[in-house]
């Protein structure tokens, strides 16, 4: 890999005093070890545990948002973050240790090789890949989402909620501009399909939460996947600006 | 469509137009969200000043009484400035999301 690409690890944090240390520790020491230059940067969602304790007293670069702005709106503010600085590839990772530091190589290969404009951590493309395969009902939605998906756009996506993703220069720039405020994984995924970039799915390992819960309780999966299939059925195709 | 209920109508889109204007001479509503209610209150007047109209509706949709399409009528108004109002909620809430994400960027950049 060419050292000269800047790339930035996104991290949105909403009340993650538990896992966000072990998970900032775990990419510095990656790149102590693999002679990575993969940057950090925290999104602190208006936290109202330690969190914001722990990166101040731990020196974790970080940007504490101001109030709560949902998992949307953090990640977002990353993207700019990515923009202002001049990064060529952005990373989102989840605070929780769900995701697997050393699949990120994985994901931003096809970027840098010009591959993909967008790459998806995927648990379902190697069914032996992940230890963590989410439950029955859960896959179920999915999978109806990703047939939404199919049906818009054209093209199959199998794990259409996964938070593990990266973007090259190009969908960051389009990301500050236009990014779901709710659910945004799926949604933006037919955004950047819908503008003509090329997406890829990339098998990677996913673990079980480490402490916590995740932010899609069961009793909101409803709400959720109206939300999704609705919005995506009704977004309008974007400008042709990819080939 | 009994007298008094007219009067009444009439009084009442009178209040409501004296109301948002002075409201507007205050400063206090900006014209682009003042123009809806004018308009809901010059329906509502002429509902009560040409009652003929509203006999001439109520049997081409099928009310009963003519009362029944003056309180269909305020309905709609009512359901149409909810929907406004939604719009200009969300309008906000984007704005509000942007300033949110901008003041913690340029705190984190003078904190550095």
């Amino acid at each position: 890999m060419k050292n000269k690409e800047k790339i930035l690890i996104i991290i949105p944090a909403y009340n993650e005093e538990k896992n966000i240390l072990s998970t900032y520790q775990e990419i510095i020491n990656y790149n102590k070890k693999m002679k990575t230059k993969y940057d950090v940067i925290v999104i602190n969602d208006g936290s109202y545990d330690k969190t914001e304790n722990i990166l101040k007293d731990n020196k974790i670069p970080h940007i504490s948002l101001v109030t709560n702005l949902g998992i949307g709106g953090a990640v977002q503010t990353g993207y700019k973050y990515a923009l202002e600085n001049n990064y060529d590839v952005a990373i989102q990772f989840d605070g929780d240790g769900q995701h697997d530091v050393n699949c990120i190589k994985d994901l931003v290969k096809p970027i840098l090789d010009k591959k993909a404009n967008m790459t998806i951590g995927s648990r379902f493309i190697k069914k032996d890949s992940s230890e963590f395969q989410s439950s029955q009902l859960r896959r179920i939605g999915i999978k109806m989402i990703s047939l939404v998906i199919k049906l818009k756009t054209k093209k199959k996506i199998y794990d259409t909620t996964s938070g593990f993703r990266a973007i090259d220069k190009n969908l960051i720039k389009l990301f500050t501009e236009i990014y779901p405020i709710e659910y945004p994984e799926p949604i933006s995924t037919v955004y950047v399909l819908n503008h003509n970039y090329k997406v890829d799915e990339i098998g990677v390992n996913m673990k079980e939460r480490k402490e916590g819960k995740s932010s899609i309780h069961t009793w909101k999966n409803f709400y959720y996947m109206i939300n999704v299939i609705l919005t995506i059925l009704l977004l309008k195709r974007g400008k042709k600006n990819a080939k | 469509m009994q007298s008094n209920l007219r009067i009444l109508l009439v009084v009442l889109s009178i209040v409501l137009i004296i109301t948002t204007l002075s409201l507007i001479a205050k400063n206090k509503l900006p014209i682009k969200y003042s123009l809806f209610w004018l308009v809901a209150s010059i329906v509502v007047l002429l509902v009560g000043l040409v009652p003929n109209v509203i006999t001439f509706f109520t049997s081409l949709i099928g009310f009963e009484t003519s009362v029944n399409l003056v309180t269909g009528i305020i309905l709609g108004l009512l359901l149409l400035i909810t929907l406004l109002l939604t719009i200009i909620i969300s309008e906000q809430k984007r704005k509000i999301i942007l300033l949110v994400q901008e003041v913690s960027i340029l705190k984190e950049k003078i904190n550095k």
